[in-house]
């Protein structure tokens, strides 16, 4: 029970990997603050787990932000941890060609919105003598991959505002790192990729013969969180069944 | 603890002191039947006491010494779930500037770095390899 009486939000908690760390959260203790844009999917996850409570927010809105945060600092009396994970996907099509509105909705959720989501956290966790974020990056932050420029520049940008923010705020007491996962099944990503065909062959690629689950990450996501990691921040770390070691 | 690693059976390299103790310790906290390997006798055998483990002689770079060792593991656990090549050395002779290396420090510290990892994979997997899902965690540092 390693967040017995720690309080932690989690942005996009309503579905996916945000749920699977909800439940990872609460399952050691935490107490939770599930931050999503869509209501009744917040209010969904915080009602499977004890401890929990839901919170709407869109990350792009920096005062919708700043307010859900002050929120779950009012619930609890202050905060312990967060995790910015909410973000969207997109359409693959190479860049010369990559819709304006899409490059604006991804930069602004998947990039603005992290940045957003700490200005609200930091001087949260600096009052409370310390805390640990974590930011969802991806594969896509080591790697590039053809069809998505703006999540791989969104996702690259994620890792260098974690290790700036690492750099900042160190002698505050506040750790701040980034998990990279690989393709996860979630509603997000079935979402986009619906052939089972490609799914199989995404397995394939990985040297576990398969993708990483929701559990997978949030078990990292957990460590980078907890005590266990006091001496971890400012770094990236791929959760990834090894498919970008080739 | 959790027990995350119970009955597991681990052999960590370098175990005796230092990051390599503080694995085996925390690893024996876990539930792990932690196989201690290390040239340092005593304080080998005294943490592998300690902990409830095993001890072996084991100098990494010596190809022999990993064949006797993975092969008195087989004997005497019966198989091997994962590893941990922790064992390394820097420079005996202060400092690994460029311009004063000593090439016999060099080779040493290639013999116990890289190859005592490698030989560690090497030998270690094929047993691991019959044993069921297993892992490996190679001890690197802050070379990027």
């Amino acid at each position: 029970m390693r967040f017995m009486g720690k309080v932690i939000a989690v942005t996009g908690g309503g579905s996916g990997l945000g749920a699977a760390i909800v439940a990872r959260l609460a399952s050691e203790g935490a107490e939770v603050g599930v931050i999503d844009l869509d209501p009744q999917a917040a209010a969904r996850v915080a009602g499977q787990v004890q401890g929990a409570k839901a919170f709407a927010a869109d990350v792009s809105d920096p005062a919708a932000m700043h307010r859900a945060i002050a929120d779950v600092v009012s619930w609890r009396g202050k905060l312990d941890g967060a995790v910015n994970n909410a973000g969207v996907g997109g359409p693959f099509v190479p860049s010369a060609d990559y819709p304006l509105d899409w490059w604006d909705r991804t930069i602004a959720i998947n990039l603005s919105g992290v940045f957003y989501s700490m200005r609200a956290e930091l001087p949260h966790l600096i009052a409370n003598g310390g805390g640990a974020i974590v930011n969802m990056s991806s594969i896509c932050g080591f790697i590039g991959q053809a069809g998505t420029a703006a999540y791989v520049a969104a996702k690259h940008g994620v890792v260098g505002l974690t290790k700036t923010v690492a750099l900042e705020y160190g002698a505050q007491g506040v750790r701040c790192n980034a998990v990279c996962p690989t393709y996860v099944r979630t509603p997000l990503t079935l979402a986009e990729l619906k052939d089972q065909a490609i799914w199989a062959d995404l397995d394939a690629r990985h040297a576990t013969g398969h993708c990483a689950t929701p559990d997978d990450v949030a078990a990292m996501t957990a460590f980078l969180l907890s005590g266990d990691a006091r001496s971890v921040t400012g770094s990236a770390h791929l959760v990834d069944g090894g498919i970008t070691a080739s | 603890m959790t027990g995350r690693v119970q009955a597991k059976r681990v052999l960590v390299t370098g175990g005796a002191t230092g990051l390599g103790a503080a694995i085996a310790r925390r690893l024996a906290e876990e539930g792990a039947v932690v196989l201690v390997a290390d040239i340092a006798e005593v304080a080998g055998a005294a943490l592998a006491s300690e902990i409830g483990g095993h001890f072996y002689r084991l100098d990494v770079s010596s190809e022999a010494g990993w064949t006797a060792v993975i092969a008195a593991i087989a004997r005497d656990f019966g198989g091997l779930d994962a590893l941990v090549n922790n064992a390394g050395i820097a420079s005996s002779k202060g400092g690994e500037d460029i311009e004063r290396i000593d090439l016999a420090d060099l080779h040493r510290i290639f013999a116990v770095n890289v190859d005592g990892t490698i030989l560690g994979c090497k030998h270690a997997i094929p047993l691991m390899a019959k044993s069921g899902p297993g892992s490996i965690v190679n001890l690197s540092s802050m070379a990027e």
